[in-house]
């Protein structure tokens, strides 16, 4: 099957301006490489700051890159003129963190959802009629009362207007839906109606999705495969169950640790160390990583296989054994 | 800290500098220049030699250039009427001017602040809505229709007051009044504005809950923290204050500044409008670099902010 | 605070609002049909009434506001003056509105040098008394109606051009701008359908408070015989014309003075009213 997106060598860093000095540069994604096949979920991880929002956004061209290229549906997206990528944009859709704020306060949400459509004219959705009939359809897909779609976007819950939001995303029918943070600004019980019906549309739908998340838990859920992100890097990759269940980069193990356990008497282990300096050679992680050893601090780890589809960017990654005690 | 002055005051100096060649050119644009300081019927010699003596047969550049450097050794020409230095003009209109300028502004504080402060402290009773009122009023009132009913009420009806001139006290007390009273509306509802906010902030509810005297709780916690917007817009209402002047100054036939610049304009006195355009944009541009230095010294925070930004 | 509002709603309309209103209306009403009905012409002289009292000062109803120097009847100078006046203020408001807004969004949207330049005009004006740049510019150009009308469109565009760059900007932070870029929406589509009517409330507001400071603009160049010339008049020209005989006809001032000044504090008092309401609603959000 050819995917539906592929990237390769994504750079990316911004920059602020000083009127004396050089600029601050703040590399944000570095060298980063993926695939997403049709039906397939990408889960990406990684702290706040780790540069997955970024990325999300050069995925979907939203965001031009410094160096590397973005292959979208057979479409290398900087070759693209204005308008053609405006077209393209029927096909790749993006669901943001924060519902409320990207939906138009001032028009019903009915309207915001078949709004779409509009814009590309050259689905065919021409009459009124066909446009409803649409609408009515992807209400039904995200189980959303079309009672509601009279309302303004601050007369729903939190849950509704995700629900919105993704209603508007799968109008135009995309192959390709990045999902940045879609249930974390949401109730734990809400979240789980949301992902509930993001693993049906999966299902259904056939088309890919990347799924941008902190949370491993939710990641867990939806996820056929987790790219594991630090610093702007893919640090560790691999199907959802080998990296989350035997990580083998001492980060992805910090992540695991970070999430709550239910066992009584077993303890949260934290961060231990954060520390903000970018190293200048060596491993990324190597300031914050328990297991650093002197050679981490020159050499620079490159990702690759441990293992079938696994693969990882640590130097003295532990042996599978060592983990699954 | 001497780099948030330093760049403050070069950044006066090159908004000053843009604003005297934007206004060289503007002044500028209509070539026939002794067309209209002459009169339509003048000869086509009369002209060419009006021109020539005034140096308006350079080329736009040219004429720039010795200004500007005439300018920097003050020397800013002379006025077509009576061959003066035009620098002579704002030598003698300027102490007239500033003496307006300076009791209206005075008295602008004198009625704006305290009345801005009364109705904050009584926010919401009869007597924030009557000050308020009255501000509205105040500020919906153009200065030379207040200028003449005080005119007529002081100098024609009640016969107390001298109506035009300048020779003596007494003749400073309507235009003063007039300039004051106007611009005293917009300061009163601006402080109470900036008073509202603060007396809004947690640390005021901390200091009541502290127990306090209400007096104590105003006068030293409330004003001093009200008094950097204040003093802000004091500043930046220069601005208005040199429209005022203009027009105060011509409904009382007061000498200064504002009211050459007038008959300049009437006369197409070309150079004694340019020195009088540069006098005001100088005051404008002063009393904002003014403004950003004393908020430098109230508020270190702003300091340190700018100094980042470069 | 509950019990404030229900109190508030109770008293409903302050009867100031209402005056304000009517005030407005009559004006608006002047300005449009005023004219056709006016007695006399702008220009028309009847020597034999020079200084003609109004009514209330024991004149006639010839000349119900009395006459000027050479008899023109005050009333339908009046009416032509506010005609002329608000028309000024109106455009001049919009003009400003109109290029303000633009330039706005155009620094909002292009951001980069485009934005510096155009910030860079805007603190350039607001660094220079503008009136003085409306007595320098009407010293060279023609004094004509549209040069007159460019000149107050202009005063005022800076603060609508901060007012809509800083809307635009906080209307992409929102996200529904960018939401709606993602969904491949022309730029053109996102201001005009959806920016646009989100921000127009706080330019509205802006515009009550623009507009008062047009006509005082407007009124003081007149009045300095830098603004409307003859034969045209406006509010700020008949107070000058008044102004050599405050002593013998004290109404040729009066009239015009208060027109000036219940037309700015009737728009004042309504503005502060429309942006309380949208502090109000935006508070509720």
């Amino acid at each position: 099957m050819t995917p539906v997106l592929t990237a390769r060598k994504l750079h990316r860093s911004f920059r602020r301006h000083r009127l004396l000095g050089p600029d601050y540069v703040t590399p944000a994604v570095r060298g980063v490489d993926l695939e997403v096949e049709p039906g397939e979920c990408l889960g990406i991880v990684g702290e706040s700051g780790c540069g997955k929002s970024t990325l999300g956004r050069l995925l979907l061209g939203l965001l031009p890159t410094d160096s590397g290229t973005v292959t979208c549906l057979g479409n290398q997206l900087g070759d693209l003129s204005k308008a053609d990528m405006r077209r393209l944009r029927a096909k790749m859709a993006l669901v943001h963190q924060n519902p409320l704020g990207a939906l138009d306060p001032r028009r019903p949400v009915g309207d915001q959802i078949a709004e779409p459509l509009l814009i590309h004219r050259h689905l065919g959705y021409a009459s009124q009629s066909a446009r409803a009939a649409r609408k009515e359809a992807v209400l039904r897909a995200v189980a959303l009362d079309p009672v509601l779609a009279d309302r303004y976007p601050h007369r729903l819950s939190g849950g509704q207007r995700q629900r919105v939001v993704l209603a508007r995303a799968l109008i135009t029918e995309p192959e390709l839906l990045v999902l940045d943070e879609p249930v974390s600004a949401l109730d734990v019980s809400v979240q789980a109606q949301i992902l509930g019906l993001l693993k049906k549309l999966k299902a259904e739908s056939g088309a890919g999705l990347v799924f941008i998340s902190h949370d491993l838990r939710v990641v867990r859920q939806l996820a056929d495969r987790v790219a594991v992100m630090y610093r702007g890097q893919i640090v560790e990759q691999g199907s959802t169950e080998a990296v989350l269940d035997t990580p083998r980069h001492p980060y992805t193990r910090l992540l695991r640790g970070a999430v709550p356990s239910l066992v009584p008497g077993h303890r949260v282990k934290s961060e231990s160390r954060a520390i903000d300096a970018f190293p200048e050679a060596g491993c990324s992680f190597a300031p914050r990583c328990e297991q650093a050893r002197v050679g981490c601090r020159t050499e620079f780890p490159v990702l690759s296989s441990c293992g079938g589809s696994h693969s990882v960017a640590c130097l003295y990654a532990p042996a599978r054994e060592e983990i699954a005690r | 800290m001497t780099g948030y002055f330093l760049r403050r005051t070069l950044r006066a100096v090159i908004t000053l500098w843009v604003a005297v060649t934007f206004f060289f050119f503007l002044l500028r644009v209509d070539v026939n220049i002794g067309l209209l300081a002459l009169n339509m019927n003048a000869s086509q010699e009369a002209i060419d030699s009006f021109n020539t003596r005034w140096g308006f047969d350079k080329s736009l550049l040219d004429q720039y250039w010795l200004w500007i450097t005439g300018a920097l050794q003050g020397d800013f020409g002379y006025s077509f009427r009576d061959a003066r230095p035009a620098a002579d003009w704002v030598a003698e209109r300027l102490p007239k001017t500033l003496e307006l300028s300076l009791a209206g502004f005075a008295l602008m504080i004198v009625i704006g602040v305290p009345a801005g402060l009364a109705a904050a402290i009584r926010n919401g009773t009869a007597t924030d809505r009557t000050i308020m009122s009255l501000a509205a009023a105040g500020y919906s009132l153009p200065s030379f229709v207040l200028g003449l009913a005080l005119m007529y009420t002081f100098a024609v009806y009640l016969q107390l007051l001298p109506s035009t001139g300048s020779t003596s006290f007494a003749h400073l007390i309507l235009p003063a009044a007039t300039y004051g009273l106007t611009g005293s509306a917009g300061i009163a509802r601006f402080t109470r504005a900036a008073m509202l906010e603060v007396l809004g902030k947690p640390y005021i509810a901390a200091a009541r809950a502290s127990g306090a005297p209400p007096a104590a709780v105003v006068l030293r916690h409330a004003v001093p923290n009200a008094a950097i917007p204040v003093v802000t817009m004091l500043g930046f209402s220069v601005g208005q204050l040199v429209g005022h002047a203009v027009i105060v100054e011509t409904v009382f036939a007061w000498p200064g500044l504002g009211q050459a610049l007038i008959s300049a304009v009437a006369n197409r006195d070309l150079a004694v409008v340019q020195v009088l355009v540069v006098v005001f944009a100088t005051f404008m541009i002063g009393a904002n670099l003014l403004v950003d230095i004393l908020y430098g010294v109230l508020d270190p925070r702003i300091r340190t902010a700018g100094g980042a930004n470069g | 605070m509950v019990e404030v509002t229900t109190v508030r709603k109770a008293a409903g309309t302050p009867w100031s609002l209402r005056l304000a209103a009517g005030w407005l209306i009559l004006v608006l009403i002047l300005a449009l049909v005023g004219p056709a009905f006016a007695p006399y012409g702008v220009n028309e002289q009847d020597f034999a009434a020079r200084f003609a009292p109004p009514v209330l000062a024991g004149g006639t109803w010839a000349h119900p506001f009395g006459t000027d120097q050479i008899g023109r009847d005050l009333f339908s100078r009046l009416i032509n003056a506010i005609r002329i006046s608000l028309l000024l203020a109106l455009l001049g408001t919009l003009i400003g509105m109109v290029i303000g807004s633009v330039l706005g969004m155009i620094a909002a949207h292009f951001r980069g040098w485009i934005e510096d330049v155009i910030m860079a005009l805007v603190d350039f004006q607001a660094a220079l008394p503008f009136i003085i740049f409306a007595i320098a510019a009407l010293a060279v150009f023609e004094a004509g109606f549209w040069t007159f009308l460019l000149i107050l469109g202009i005063a005022g565009w800076e603060r609508y051009a901060r007012l809509v760059r800083a809307l635009v900007l906080q209307a992409q932070n929102d996200g529904y701008a960018d939401a709606l870029d993602s969904l491949g929406a022309h730029p053109v589509r996102i201001y005009l359908w959806h920016i646009l009517p989100n921000i127009f409330g706080a330019v509205s507001v802006q515009m009550t408070i623009n507009f008062p400071e047009t006509i005082l603009l407007e009124t003081g160049l007149s009045f300095l015989g830098i603004g409307i010339q003859p034969p045209h008049t406006s509010l700020g020209l008949l107070v000058s014309d008044g102004r050599p005989y405050i002593f013998q006809a004290i109404w040729l001032v009066a009239f015009p003075g208060a027109a000036i000044f219940l037309t700015t504090l009737s728009v004042s008092l309504l503005g502060d009213r429309a942006r309380d309401r949208a502090d109000i609603l935006t508070r509720k959000d």
